[in-house]
C-alpha cells in the first residue's frame, strides 16, 4: 500500500513523516536534506526510495544503537541519490550477510537498475547509499 | 445564547454515530445534520441549512475532506471547517491549511480537545492538535549550491576533488576505483583524506560540502 503522503506529496515528505512517526520515543534524533529535489519523481522510485529508507531506519533502530540519524536526498542529471547514515555502533561487513530486509531490498533496487553500498566501520556508524539512475 | 451549529461528515457510520451523540451531550452544541462523505456535507450546506462549523473527515469516498474544505470556503462565507483524520501527516495538513480549513484534529484526541477545538474555530481562532504542530515544526534542509567555492575545497587536489564529486553522486569505493582505474582501497584513503582535511566526520558532511560547493550538476 503507498503511503497518502506518498501520492499527495511525493517521496521527500513520506519520508520526512515516516521518520518522525517511527523515531518518536526512541531517543534518536534526526537531520533530512535534499538536494534540488523540486520537482515529483516517477512513482515507481518514488515507492522504493521509501521503502527502502523504512527498512534502513527500522535497521538503525534495531541494531545499531545509535542517537542520531541524517537522510540526505540528492537530484542530480544523472542520479537520484539516497542517503542514509547513522552514528552507531556500526557493522563489520566481512562477517555480515544480508538479512532478508536487505535482500528485499536490493530486488527492489535491481528492477530499477539501482544499486546499494554501505560504509561501516565498528566506531563511526553506518551509512548507505543508494543511486538509482534517471533515464 | 444561540447554539453552536455543527454539521459532521464521516464515512463511517459508527463513527458519525459516536461524534453525533458525543457533540449533543454538550448543551449548547447543536448538530443540525450527519452525512458519509464531502459532496452530501456540501449539497446539505447549499440546500438545507447553513452550519456554523463543519466537522469534516479526511478520508471519504466520492468528495473527501480536502476538496469539500476547498468548495465550502470558496461558496459559503463564514462557515468554518475543523478536519478531522488519523494521519498525522505534514503534507496533507499542509495541503487542509491550504484549501482554508480553520483546524485539524487528531482522531486519538479526547472528547475535550475536540471540544475546545470547535469552540476555538467558532471564536474565529484557528485549532491544530499538538501533536499535528510538533510535526509542522520539523522542516527538512534544502541544501543549495553557492556559486563560490568555498576554502576547504580550494585546498583538495584534483584527484580529491574528482573523487569528491563521484561520492556525492552515490558511487561506491568499488564502482568509483573502476571508474578511476585504481583500487577502492586507494579510493578509500582519499575519501578518508577529504574528510580530515574538511573536519567532517561522516559521509552526510562531505557530501553536503561537495553539493554546497556545485560540484554535483
Amino acid at each position: 500500500m503507498m503511503p497518502k503522503a506518498l501520492i499527495e506529496n511525493g517521496v521527500l515528505s513520506a519520508i520526512e513523516d515516516m521518520l518522525e512517526n517511527t523515531l518518536v520515543g526512541t531517543g534518536i534524533s534526526y537531520n533530512i536534506e535534499h538536494y534540488q529535489l523540486k520537482e515529483r519523481l516517477p512513482e515507481t522510485i518514488e515507492l522504493t526510495l521509501f521503502r527502502i529508507c523504512q527498512e534502513l531506519i527500522n535497521n538503525t533502530i534495531k541494531h545499531a544503537k545509535a542517537t542520531e540519524i541524517i537522510v540526505q536526498l540528492i537530484k542530480s542529471i544523472k542520479n537520484i541519490v539516497l542517503i542514509v547514515e547513522d552514528n552507531g555502533q556500526g557493522f563489520d561487513q566481512n562477517k555480515s550477510s544480508d538479512g532478508i530486509g536487505l535482500l528485499n531490498l536490493t530486488s527492489r533496487l535491481n528492477t530499477i537498475n539501482g544499486e546499494v553500498s554501505y560504509e561501516s566501520s565498528s566506531n563511526s556508524g553506518t551509512s548507505a547509499t543508494i543511486r538509482i539512475p534517471l533515464v | 445564547m444561540s447554539k453552536i451549529k455543527i454539521l459532521l461528515a464521516d464515512d463511517h457510520q459508527i463513527v458519525l454515530d459516536g461524534l453525533k451523540s458525543l457533540l449533543s451531550d454538550i448543551d449548547d452544541f447543536e448538530v443540525i445534520g450527519a452525512v458519509s462523505n464531502g459532496k452530501d456535507a456540501v449539497d446539505f450546506i447549499a440546500t438545507k441549512e447553513k452550519p456554523d462549523i463543519a466537522v469534516l473527515d479526511i478520508d471519504m469516498p466520492v468528495m473527501n475532506g480536502i476538496n469539500a474544505t476547498r468548495e465550502i470556503k470558496k461558496n459559503f462565507n463564514g462557515v468554518r471547517v475543523l478536519t478531522l483524520s488519523m494521519h498525522n501527516e505534514k503534507g496533507v495538513i499542509q495541503t487542509l491549511m491550504d484549501a482554508g480549513a480553520d483546524g485539524y484534529i487528531l482522531k486519538n484526541s479526547s472528547r475535550e480537545e475536540l471540544e475546545k477545538g470547535i469552540r476555538a474555530i467558532c471564536r474565529g481562532e484557528t485549532f491544530f492538535s499538538t501533536d499535528v504542530t510538533m510535526s509542522l515544526l520539523n522542516q527538512s534542509t534544502e541544501i543549495t549550491a553557492n556559486n563560490e567555492l568555498p576554502e576547504e575545497v580550494k585546498d583538495l587536489t584534483e584527484r580529491e576533488v574528482e573523487i569528491l564529486k563521484l561520492v556525492a553522486e552515490g558511487y561506491s569505493n568499488k564502482e568509483i576505483g573502476e571508474r578511476l582505474f585504481i583500487s577502492h582501497r586507494t579510493v578509500d584513503t582519499h575519501r578518508t583524506n577529504l574528510m580530515k582535511k574538511m573536519d567532517v566526520h561522516n559521509v552526510a558532511g562531505l557530501i553536503r560540502i561537495a553539493l554546497k560547493s556545485g560540484l554535483v550538476d
